[in-house]
């Protein structure tokens, strides 16, 4: 007799404790409203927690963590966390996902990654599970099941949140660790393959590497401090570095600040942008968090850094055009995170 | 004193190296090198910037107290065996299986902290499965609480070396307060904290960063865990002083600890076998228990284990909820295999294919010979007459004291170790002058030119970045981006003329012992920009400013503004 014991909170994969009666299409968001739920039998409401398994709210599969070709070998966190804040925890008992309030910065990352529209940004603020199934589409019996593929639409919250407000304080004191998590979480779910760097592993200063969706290889530096007019010089050394010892053309590389917000309109920042374009011919593009933010919320993808995009350019210093967004829902969420300030 | 290495890492990672580990070894002996192997392939190691296999060949020395991924696997292994994951094998401490206990580790996934927490608790000194250096009889991390609650609920770094982990024994209530004294005395003033560590470090004969550095995963594991969190206290001198202090669960688990029946290996091996088989069952389920494990499917055999241990319980005054005891970590292997159902072993190891392997391999880095320049001195005309008299005096004095250029130039440089910026920008740039380059040296606050200081050669400037000693003891890779820096923006917003061919410079006060990194880096730069950097320290540019002064030679021009990798003399 085997004297191994399984974990309480042990949620084998492919189970279900709830289920919908018919399958999930679509998942719809809409500003302080529940996430509503689109289901093939033609019937909606209000998503519900199904409990699942594998719980995507809260956990990454290993295949979300892979990355094509040589960089593959990149050491990255290894972390499966969903949650940069581990807000959202298991309810063993109750077999249902619950998020801790205090502890969430109202990223939306479990929001966006719940394929049953259970979760919400009520409030603006936090994110909180349904459970309670207002609507009568959940049937209570277990079953096991894959994933669906569902059509995302709408808006998780408009960019002027309180949550969205408060990122240059409640992002800006993450530790390192869950900073770089938080970003390769937001990148992946706007649609990049991309790993960051495991902290501790001072042999490989790239905080990230990946491939944006037109397959091109990307290396970017985060920064949320003070670091930011570092990020340019940084750049190039990792540019060097995936050129030298990985084989990817200088050309074919983009090399890509990720900040919070963007530094002052005099900075030396753009400036040292534009030498080392007009000098190495290589483009270094910035994204703030706000915008990766801004494009998850509103279900967008990013699509590449082709042409000008998110390049700071000699007067073009907002970001707001590349992202692809309705101006009416294209409000500055903070300070920075579109257009540096004067 | 007990020595934690220390692998460099969070806690969080430092699980997941060893669930990397396991997922691709279990149920088989190993040895460190298949480690290495299995944690790279789970991409979660690096050697000298390179990662997957390359890391692997870069890393692999025949000299295997050089090779850094063994190096640092040898240290979670450590970490590993001491938290009872990990077993030596009864034939070798050097090849492992993979333990029940470490396991259920794996198996909690993200909710691994309960338990490692209980492992920890668990960790004790002296077992019959791990030999350490010294005579100690500790339960560390036991100990470390309950002297944090002893001592007004918090800890420095300082204070957990002079205390628990510098005791010997923790048992008695008189071991207790004679760390609490220690610390106490040590509680007056900075000077006498210093002082007692400073203490520990000439009788142990460790310098006082290496002691630190043994500090560094008791501290990651205490703040990882929730039971501790950074904060600040007073000396009795009023002067603050950063410190740990318990955190409520912290404070909790301390009472628990207080409140716990401690079972040492010496005690459990007096119990007779079949009563120590029960006592391990009991004692190892109830950890899991703790741990949010379901034990309910092993509800009979604990409750036959408890039955056969009652009388031991009744002896010790313990139910086996209260118990400090862990058997992975406390007991023999023997006895381990007696009490636990073993996990089957499918594969052994080729015994000494890593060393092979090993000796096989090259010193596991590229060649950087290309990368240390020895100069051309060349007659020159201006050489060592120009630059500030009183600096050439300096020289001129060192030179006649010592005799030896070499000697002079150390001398000189360790005159200058102190330099702030101010003094020691122009220093290189007069030293420069020496040499009979035309050199200046940017006023502060002057951003808009990003370089330190200038040479001209044959007309065209090499941007110089300065690193004074009171910035960088030892330069650094920091440095060497700045270089690259500067000689873009150079290019880029003119000023001076230049060209890119043209050597951007690294001056500062010494060069690292290990210049792996930096020699990569500026292999990479010249493959991928096809821009030069060349780097000196203090030493060697007083040497050629002696040999200038000396001699009236200097070095060739030309292989200045072409310099890339290492000024050597």
């Amino acid at each position: 007799m085997s004297d191994f014991v399984v974990h309480k909170g042990t949620r084998p994969a492919g189970t279900f404790a709830r289920h919908y009666a018919a399958n999930v299409e679509g998942v719809r968001y809409e500003h302080e409203t529940r996430t509503a739920i689109m289901l093939a039998d033609g019937r909606s409401g209000a998503g519900s927690c199904l409990g699942c398994g594998s719980a995507p709210c809260m956990e990454k599969e290993d295949s979300e963590l892979t990355l094509f070709g040589a960089l593959d070998a990149f050491p990255g966190d290894p972390s499966r966390d969903v949650c940069p804040t581990r807000a959202i925890r298991w309810d063993s008992e109750a077999s249902s996902a619950y998020v801790v309030a205090d502890d969430c910065i109202g990223c939306g990352l479990c929001i966006r990654r719940c394929p049953y529209g259970a979760i919400s940004l009520l409030n603006g603020l936090t994110a909180s599970v349904e459970t309670a199934d207002p609507d009568g589409l959940v049937v209570l019996a277990a079953t096991k099941g894959e994933h669906p593929e569902v059509n995302r639409s709408g808006q998780i919250a408009t960019l002027d949140a309180p949550a969205a407000a408060n990122f240059p304080t409640t992002v800006g004191s993450l530790e390192d660790a869950r900073t770089t998590l938080f970003v390769r979480n937001l990148l992946n779910e706007v649609g990049l393959n991309a790993r960051t760097r495991r902290r501790g592993d001072t042999n490989m200063r790239i905080d990230a590497v990946g491939f944006s969706r037109n397959e091109r290889p990307f290396v970017a530096e985060i920064e949320t401090g003070a670091g930011v007019l570092d990020s340019p010089r940084a750049l190039l050394e990792d540019v060097a570095v995936l050129h030298s010892r990985y084989g990817y053309a200088v050309d074919g590389i983009d090399p890509v600040s990720i900040i919070l917000s963007l530094p002052n309109v005099r900075s030396e920042y753009y400036q040292v942008i534009r030498d080392i374009e007009k000098v190495l011919g290589l483009r270094c593009r910035t994204v703030t968090i706000g915008a990766l933010v801004a494009l998850m919320w509103n279900c967008t993808k990013l699509d590449g850094f082709n042409g000008d995009a998110y390049t700071i350019g000699e007067s073009v210093v907002n970001l707001d055009e590349f992202l692809g967004l309705d101006n009416a829902k294209l409000i500055e969420p903070y300070a920075g995170a579109f257009k540096p300030a004067k | 004193m007990l020595r934690f290495p220390n692998p460099g890492s969070t806690i969080e990672n430092f699980v997941r190296v060893y669930g990397a580990a396991f997922e691709r070894l279990s149920g088989r002996t190993v040895n460190l090198d298949e480690i290495v192997a299995a944690v790279v392939a789970a991409n979660m190691a690096t050697s000298s910037g390179y990662m997957g296999e390359e890391a692997v060949a870069r890393s692999t020395r025949a000299d295997r107290s050089r090779d850094p991924l063994y190096n640092q696997l040898k240290m979670y292994a450590e970490l590993f065996r001491i938290l009872g994951w990990l077993h030596p094998t009864p034939q070798s401490a050097l090849n492992f299986t993979f333990t029940l206990l470490g396991q259920q580790v794996v198996a909690a996934g993200r909710d691994f902290g309960p338990l490692l927490e209980e492992c920890v608790l668990g960790i004790v000194y002296p077992t019959p499965i791990l030999a350490v250096k010294g005579d100690f009889d500790l339960r560390p991390f036991a100990f470390i609480l309950r002297v944090m609650a002893a001592c007004g609920g918090h800890l420095s770094r300082d204070e957990m070396i002079i205390g628990p982990l510098s005791a010997a024994r923790d048992r008695g209530k008189k071991d207790l307060d004679a760390v609490v004294a220690t610390i106490e005395a040590a509680r007056e003033s900075a000077v006498a904290s210093g002082e007692a560590v400073q203490t520990v470090s000439d009788a142990r004969k460790i310098q006082v960063n290496t002691l630190q550095n043994y500090t560094r995963w008791p501290i990651a594991l205490l703040r990882d865990l929730g039971w501790a969190t950074r904060g600040q206290a007073r000396f009795r001198d009023g002067r603050k002083y950063g410190t740990f202090h318990l955190t409520e669960k912290g404070q909790m688990l301390a009472e628990r600890v207080d409140g716990s029946v401690d079972l040492r290996a010496d005690e459990a091996a007096q119990i007779a076998p079949e009563e120590r088989n029960a006592l391990a069952v009991v004692a190892h389920f109830r950890m899991l228990e703790r741990s949010g494990f379901d034990i309910a499917p092993l509800e009979q055999r604990i409750a036959d284990a408890e039955t056969t241990v009652a009388p031991v319980f009744g002896r010790l005054g313990a139910d086996g909820r209260d118990l400090l005891f862990s058997p992975f970590q406390s007991l023999s292997l023997g006895d381990i295999a007696a009490a636990f159902a073993p996990s089957e072993q499918t594969a052994h190891i080729e015994e000494g294919k890593g060393r092979v392997m090993a000796l096989e391999a090259p010193d596991g880095r590229d060649d950087r010979s290309h990368l240390f320049v020895h100069p051309n001195l060349v007659a020159a005309e201006g050489a060592g007459v120009g630059g500030p008299d009183t600096l050439r005096a300096e020289l001129a004095e060192l030179l006649e004291a010592h005799g030896k250029i070499s000697v002079a130039a150390a001398k000189f440089a360790e005159n200058h170790a102190k330099d702030t910026q101010t003094a020691f920008y122009p220093l290189v740039t007069h030293l420069f002058q020496i040499l009979g380059f035309e050199s200046d040296y940017s006023r502060a606050g002057v951003n808009y030119q990003r370089w330190d200081a200038y040479i001209k050669v044959d007309g065209y400037a090499l941007p110089v970045e300065i690193k004074s000693p009171t910035e960088e003891v030892m330069l650094s890779t920091k440095a060497v981006r700045q270089a690259l820096e500067n000689k873009v923006i150079l290019l880029s917003r003119g000023g001076l003329e230049t060209h890119p061919d043209l050597a951007s410079l690294v001056v500062g006060n010494r060069l690292p012992n290990e210049r792996g990194e930096m020699s990569n880096l500026i292999d990479d730069v010249f493959k991928a920009f096809g821009l030069r950097l060349g780097v000196i320290d203090l030493t060697t540019l007083a040497h050629l400013t002696l040999r200038a002064m000396r001699d009236g030679v200097t070095i060739e021009a030309g292989q200045l503004s072409q310099l890339r990798g290492f000024l050597d003399v």
